[in-house]
């Protein structure tokens, strides 16, 4: 029995850390709801020329993704109870066979830092990596494996808070 | 008790090796079509100054628990690269057919740039007119067809395969991974009578096809679908010729280049001795010795001439000079060089090399 329990534990454990959307989803049973409804979705940028000559960026869902083209992930936050939400924090990572595109996190009133080990969390410029012989150096996008949004206010009951960041396929 | 220390363990192993997976670099051309790239963000915050339980997002709205990761497919990029590999013609010659070894041939190296294992079929067509390597064609090769190599492509190499007939026959490229590269030949026949520098343009075209049943594929027109759609990405800039963008297909130009051998025969004469003067200032009156010279010159710039024969019937009148045939200046014995039958002095030069002159000489007495 004893044993049972672990072995769970260490399943769930491996599913958390593999990022299986599989166990989360369908097994176990729904917890209560929180406040946040988070919504992460993949999007392309896309320049649209009106008939005047103005030129807009349009984001719409991710089509025909080869190679080298650019996916925009937004993450929506909205706050579905009567209290404001405070301190949040907003954490996304770059998927594996993707890489960062430099300068391309956006997020209004937000504070936005990267990580290359999703511990250490550091404004662009200050972010460093050690290499195997020990030595730092100063990342560079190709590096960045999670992207952190702190919002300075508090999300108002029923605003929503949208962040971006762009990453291309490797 | 054990068991949980273990589980620990493992838990500090994969959190360690999280960050080197995610650093294994993709392979060139990209990663593979139907891949799955998922996404997942967390929030953190707080209600009341009291911290609440972390969520994960869903691609439709998640208000509690861990989430589903919002995912997309990679689609096929199909992407090639077709170049013809020596950046110089194929040295031929009048009447050669390139279908034994050894042959200088056209080579290409066709290479699968785009995220998938892909077929590919071939075509040769022979532009009019255009010039390569400094070279206007001027004439069209016969037979012409496209073999696959059998030598074995590495990617950054820059040698090129001879032909070898028999490994070389593959008509198709049946499944060429991602980022792997194989030697297609454009072989043909040389027709027959054509000068020292006459150029023939051959152009290989590759077509991207379905891997194994070699069948067509088209662009997916639609909308974006669920499962893996076709995307056309090879590019109108081409490393040698402009090319047509989105087609799937590449083609470049090589050249067949004839090299003939260019030879000039002179015949002279000498008298060597009569009767009554001797060697000193001989006469030709009858008695007399007279020696002839033939001389075969393969000029500068063409290619080797062989089994070059020469052969000269001998004067009414005179009578050969048993013994006095030699080829370049070496003896060749009667029974090799005159047929008393047909009273013709004939030597056979095996090789005449480039900027060579084989000279044959012989005697005979004036009746």
């Amino acid at each position: 029995m004893k044993h049972k329990k672990t072995l769970i534990a260490i399943s769930v454990l491996l599913a958390q850390l593999l990022g299986n959307a599989h166990a989360d989803t369908t097994s176990a049973p729904k917890p209560k709801g929180g406040c946040i409804e988070l919504t992460t979705i993949a999007e392309q940028e896309k320049t649209v020329t009106a008939a005047d000559g103005t030129v807009a960026k349009q984001y719409v869902p991710a089509a025909r993704i080869v190679p080298g083209s650019e996916v925009v992930w937004t993450t929506t936050a909205r706050n579905l109870c009567k209290k404001p939400a405070e301190k949040l924090v907003i954490d996304q990572p770059v998927p594996k066979h993707m890489v960062f595109v430099a300068d391309s996190a956006i997020g209004g009133g937000t504070q936005i830092t990267l990580s290359t080990d999703g511990h250490d969390f550091k404004a662009p410029k200050d972010l460093t990596v050690r290499s195997a012989d020990g030595t730092t150096r100063q990342a560079g996008a190709a590096d960045v494996r999670v992207v952190r949004w702190v919002l300075s206010g508090a999300l108002a009951p029923q605003d929503s808070l949208s962040v971006r960041y762009r990453a291309a396929v490797q | 008790m054990s068991i949980r220390i273990t589980a620990r363990r493992l838990a500090l192993t994969l959190v360690a090796l999280t960050p080197l997976l995610a650093a294994v670099p993709s392979q060139a051309a990209g990663t593979a079509a139907n891949t799955t790239i998922g996404n997942r963000a967390t929030v953190n915050y707080s209600v009341g100054g009291i911290a609440q339980p972390a969520i994960g997002s869903s691609s439709t709205g998640n208000t509690a628990g861990a989430g589903s990761d919002t995912t997309f497919l990679v689609d096929n990029k199909i992407d090639l690269s077709l170049l013809e590999t020596n950046t110089a013609p194929a040295n031929t010659s009048p009447g050669l057919t390139t279908s034994g070894t050894a042959n200088a041939v056209a080579v290409y190296k066709l290479t699968n740039t785009g995220n998938f294992a892909q077929g590919y079929t071939f075509g040769v067509t022979q532009p009019v007119g255009g010039s390569l390597f400094t070279h206007t064609d001027t004439f069209d090769m016969s037979n012409t067809r496209a073999v696959v190599s059998g030598a074995a492509c590495v990617l950054a190499s820059t040698t090129t395969p001879l032909y070898n007939s028999g490994t070389d026959t593959a008509l198709n490229v049946l499944t060429l991974n991602a980022d792997s590269c194989v030697y297609v030949i454009v072989l043909g026949d040389t027709p027959n009578a054509l000068a020292n520098g006459a150029a023939a343009i051959v152009r290989l075209t590759a077509t991207t096809v379905a891997a194994t049943t070699l069948a067509a594929i088209t662009e997916t027109a639609t909308a974006d679908t669920a499962g893996v759609d076709i995307v056309f990405a090879d590019s109108a800039v081409g490393a040698h010729v402009a090319q047509v963008a989105r087609d799937a297909k590449a083609f470049d130009d090589d050249e067949y280049f004839v090299v003939a051998p260019a030879l000039t025969v002179t015949k002279t004469s000498a008298v060597i001795s009569d009767p009554f003067n001797l060697l000193v200032n001989p006469k030709a009156i009858p008695g007399a010795t007279m020696e002839y010279t033939v001389t075969a010159t393969n000029a500068a710039g063409g290619a080797t001439a062989t089994a070059v024969t020469l052969a000269d019937v001998i004067p009414a009148n005179t009578a050969f000079v048993p013994g006095s045939i030699t080829l370049n200046a070496v003896a060749v014995s009667d029974a090799v060089g005159y047929n008393a039958g047909t009273t013709t002095v004939s030597v056979t030069v095996p090789s005449l090399l480039v900027s060579t002159t084989a000279t044959l000489k012989f005697r005979v007495t004036i009746n």
